[in-house]
C-alpha cells in the first residue's frame, strides 16, 4: 500500500525483511532464550545414527569417545520397559506409564476401595461360631454344582417345577375374574366405555384370591346380608347360566372342566336312611349290635387332656 | 503315693518359661527354674504374665506348689494333677474357672491359651477358663503373639488329627481389645470350653506333601476404630494373594473398644485396647495342614491399613514358602502332644527353616531332659523341598493324674 508523507526512504529496507526472515527472525531470538528440550524419541533417534557411526570403525577414538559419552547422556530415556513392567500390575492405583515414556499417566480411577467382598452370611457363621474348623470333617463348601444338575434334568414342564411356578398358578386362578359378566360389554351398549371402577374391582378381587389362598378366613366380597329375594333370584341367574354354558358347550363339542362336586348332595345322600326302625348308628344283626370305636367316642362326649369338653377356652 | 520326690530338673532362662511348666506339670516330674533375667536392672524376676500363668496353673490343678525366690529369678514348681473344672473345687464359679489379668500384662492371651489347650485333653473332668481382667489382649501382639482368631482357626483344628475333637472345643470372644496405650493391658474377655478328653493322643503319621494351598480364610478386626479398617485391609492383602489362590474370604469384624476399670474411683472406666489388626490361615489340599499368619497395628498407632494388610499377606507367604505340614506357630504344639502320645513312632514332615529355629531346638532338648526320647531327623529325598522329617516316639505317659487319682 502506497504509504503517505515522507516516509517513503525507509520502506524499501522494511520492505527487504519480508515475513519468512521475520519469523526466522523471531525464532532465533527465541531460541536463544528457551533451549528446546529434546523428547525421548529424538534422543532415541540420535542415538541409533551415533551407534551406526561408532560401528563404522575404531579410528576415531576421541570422537568416538565423545560420542560415547554423549551418547550415554543421550541414550538414557528414562526407565526401561523391564522396570515398568515391574511395577504396573492390573490393580495397581497410582502409576500407569505409557510405552513410549513421553507422557506418564497417573491414574487415580481405581484408588477406592471396592467394597470388600466378604464371606456368605451361611459360611462367615461356621467360620465365626466359637467352635473350631474341624480340618478331618470336609464338608461340601459349594452348593452351586449340585443346583444346576436339578435344573438341566428337568423338562420345562415337568409337575414339580408347574408346582412351584407361583405366577402360572396365579394366572389360573384369577384368570376367570377377567371373563366376569360384569366385564362384558354386551350387558351394555357396545359404544359405552369400560367403567374404569371395574379394573380397580378385578385388582380388589384378586388380592382377596390371594388373601384366601394364604389362609384368610372371610372374604371381604362375600355379602352375608341379603333380602331373600334378591339372593334366589342371583342364585337362580347364576344356575342357569352355568347350565346353559354347559349345555351349548356339549352340543358345540366343547370340552369344559368337570362339575364342581356339591357338598349337599353328598349330606343329602348320608342322611337317607335305610329305614325308620333301624338304629342311628351302628350296625344290627340279630340282636346284635355292633358299634365302631369312632360312634362310641362320639357318644361318650369329648373331653380333652384338661378335662374339658371340646374348643377349649374361647376367647 | 509313697514314692521318694523325684530330683528337680533344673533349667535357667525365662525363654520357654510356659512350655517347661507345661511340660513338667504333663510328665509329673518338678522342676527348678533359675536365673530368670537375673541380669535386668530394671525387671528382674518373673514378668506380670508369668506370674499370672503361675497362678493359672494353681487354678486347673489340684495339689501343685511352687515356690519363687524373694527377687524373683528362682522357682521350683512340684507339678500336682490336672484337673480342669470340678464344680465345688478350687476358683469355679458355677462351672467356669475365672482367671483374671492383671493390667500389666504384655503378652497376648493366646500365650496363655496353647499351653493351658496342650494340658486340657488330659484333665480329669471338663476344662473350662473364663479370662477375665484389665489384661486380656485378644489380638495378636508385637511379641510375636497369635491373635485369638488364628488361635482358633490355625492351632485348634490341629488337635482333631490326634483324636482330640475339635467339635468339643469351643473358644469363645466375649470381647476383643487389641493392647493398650505402651503395649500393656487390654479389656477383653474370653471363654474357653475344652470338653474333649483323651487318654492318649492318636499317633501322627503327618509325612505327605504337604499339598497346594487351595483357599485362604481370614478375619480382620478393628476394635475402637473406623470399621472401613478392614476393608482397606482386605483389599491390600487380596491385591498380593489374589494372583495365587482364587479362593480367598476375609471375614470384616468390628468391636467397640471396651471399658475398663481405671483403678483411682472405683467404678469409673476408660476405653482401653483400640487398634486393628488382620489374621490370614491358608488351608492346604492335605488334611491338617495350615499356615496363619498375624499381623497387628503397633500400640502406638502410625501404620495405615494398606500396609498392614499387605505385610500380613507377605507374612502369610513367608510362611507357605517354608514349607511343611505345619507352620511355626504350630509346630511347637504339635510336637509336644506327639510326644506325649502312646508309644508308638510318629513322623511329621517339617520345613528345614521351621524345625531350625531356637524354640524348636529348646523344645527337643527340654523333651529329653524330661524323659521323652530323642528325634529322630531325616532329610526327604523325593522332592527338593528340602523338608525334613522328624520321627518322635512318645512317652505313653498321657496324663499322670488320671493314672494315679
Amino acid at each position: 500500500m502506497a504509504v503517505l508523507g515522507k516516509r517513503k526512504a525507509s520502506e524499501p529496507e522494511a520492505a527487504a525483511v519480508s515475513e519468512e526472515d521475520a519469523n526466522e527472525i523471531f525464532r532465533r531470538h527465541f531460541e536463544a532464550r528457551f533451549a528446546p528440550i529434546e523428547t525421548p524419541q529424538e534422543k532415541r533417534r540420535r542415538a541409533m545414527e551415533d551407534e551406526d557411526e561408532d560401528e563404522d570403525g575404531p579410528c576415531r577414538v576421541d570422537e568416538e569417545e565423545e560420542e560415547e559419552d554423549g551418547n550415554d547422556d543421550s541414550e538414557w530415556g528414562g526407565l526401561s520397559d523391564d522396570e515398568d513392567d515391574e511395577i504396573s500390575d492390573d490393580d495397581n492405583d497410582n502409576n500407569d506409564s505409557n510405552d513410549e515414556e513421553d507422557v506418564e499417566v497417573v491414574d487415580h480411577s481405581t484408588s477406592q476401595t471396592p467394597k470388600a467382598t466378604t464371606m456368605s452370611k451361611r459360611d462367615l457363621k461356621a467360620f465365626m461360631s466359637s467352635r473350631p474348623p474341624d480340618p478331618t470333617a470336609k464338608s461340601q463348601p459349594d452348593t452351586k454344582p449340585s443346583q444346576t444338575p436339578t435344573t438341566s434334568t428337568l423338562p420345562e414342564d415337568a409337575p414339580s417345577l408347574l408346582a412351584q411356578d407361583l405366577e402360572l398358578r396365579r394366572l389360573l386362578s384369577e384368570s376367570h375374574l377377567l371373563s366376569s359378566p360384569a366385564l362384558s360389554t354386551t350387558a351394555t351398549d357396545g359404544t359405552a366405555e369400560p367403567k374404569l371402577f371395574t379394573s380397580g374391582r378385578i385388582r380388589a378381587k384378586a388380592t382377596d384370591l390371594r388373601m384366601q389362598a394364604l389362609g384368610s378366613q372371610t372374604s371381604i366380597f362375600k355379602q352375608e346380608k341379603m333380602p331373600m329375594k334378591l339372593r334366589k333370584g342371583m342364585v337362580a341367574r347364576a344356575e342357569a347360566r352355568e347350565e346353559r354354558r354347559r349345555r351349548e358347550a356339549r352340543e358345540n363339542g366343547i370340552i369344559l372342566e368337570r362339575p364342581a362336586a356339591g357338598k349337599k348332595s353328598k349330606a343329602r345322600e348320608r342322611r337317607r336312611e335305610i329305614g325308620v326302625d333301624r338304629p342311628g348308628m351302628g350296625r344290627l344283626r340279630g340282636a346284635e349290635l355292633r358299634l365302631n370305636e369312632h360312634d362310641v367316642k362320639k357318644m361318650e362326649g369329648s373331653r380333652d387332656t384338661f378335662g374339658r369338653k371340646g374348643g377349649g377356652k374361647r376367647r | 503315693m509313697s514314692n521318694p520326690s523325684p530330683e528337680f530338673l533344673r533349667f535357667t532362662g525365662h525363654r520357654g518359661f510356659a512350655q517347661r511348666l507345661t511340660l513338667s506339670t504333663l510328665t509329673g516330674r518338678p522342676v527348678h527354674i533359675s536365673k530368670i533375667r537375673s541380669s535386668s536392672p530394671t525387671n528382674p524376676g518373673l514378668a506380670p504374665h508369668e506370674v499370672s500363668f503361675l497362678r493359672l496353673l494353681e487354678a486347673v490343678t489340684n495339689g501343685s506348689s511352687m515356690q519363687i525366690s524373694y527377687t524373683g529369678t528362682t522357682i521350683t514348681y512340684h507339678p500336682g494333677l490336672i484337673t480342669g473344672t470340678i464344680p465345688g473345687q478350687g476358683a469355679t464359679e458355677g462351672d467356669v474357672i475365672e482367671h483374671n489379668i492383671p493390667p500389666t500384662c504384655t503378652r497376648g492371651i493366646t500365650y496363655f491359651l496353647l499351653p493351658l489347650c496342650l494340658l486340657a485333653p488330659f484333665s480329669k473332668a471338663h476344662m473350662n477358663v473364663r479370662f477375665t481382667g484389665a489384661g486380656v489382649i485378644t489380638s495378636a501382639t508385637e511379641k510375636g503373639d497369635l491373635s485369638i482368631d488364628s488361635f482358633r482357626t490355625a492351632i485348634l483344628p490341629v488337635f482333631g488329627l490326634f483324636g482330640i475333637h475339635p467339635a468339643r472345643i469351643e473358644l469363645r470372644v466375649l470381647q476383643r481389645s487389641c493392647a493398650g496405650p505402651g503395649g500393656r493391658g487390654g479389656g477383653g474377655s474370653v471363654e474357653l470350653r475344652f470338653a474333649s478328653q483323651v487318654r492318649l493322643p492318636k499317633t501322627l503319621h503327618l509325612n505327605r506333601s504337604p499339598g497346594r494351598v487351595r483357599r485362604i480364610r481370614g478375619v480382620a478386626y478393628s476394635t475402637g476404630v473406623s470399621a472401613s479398617n478392614n476393608g482397606r485391609m482386605i483389599h491390600a492383602a487380596r491385591e498380593v494373594l489374589n494372583p495365587f489362590v482364587s479362593d480367598i474370604h476375609v471375614a470384616a469384624q468390628y468391636d467397640q473398644a471396651p471399658l475398663v476399670p481405671t483403678g483411682d474411683k472405683a467404678g469409673s472406666k476408660r476405653r482401653l485396647g483400640i487398634g486393628f489388626g488382620l489374621s490370614l490361615v491358608a488351608e492346604s489340599s492335605a488334611v491338617g495342614v495350615l499356615y496363619s499368619a498375624d499381623v497387628v497395628v503397633p500400640a502406638s498407632g502410625g501404620v495405615v491399613p494398606e500396609d498392614i494388610g499387605k505385610q500380613c499377606a507377605y507374612q502369610l507367604l513367608e510362611t507357605i514358602s517354608k514349607g511343611g505340614c505345619v507352620s511355626p506357630s504350630s509346630a511347637s504344639c504339635v510336637l509336644t502332644l506327639m510326644a506325649m502320645g502312646s508309644e508308638d513312632v510318629g513322623r511329621l514332615r517339617i520345613g528345614r527353616e521351621v524345625i531350625g529355629t531356637e524354640d524348636m531346638v529348646r523344645l527337643a532338648r527340654d523333651l529329653r531332659t524330661f524323659g521323652a526320647s530323642s528325634w529322630g531327623l531325616r532329610d526327604v529325598e523325593d522332592d527338593d523341598t528340602g523338608d525334613i522329617i522328624v520321627s518322635v516316639k512318645g512317652t505313653g505317659v498321657g496324663n499322670v493324674g488320671r493314672k494315679m487319682a
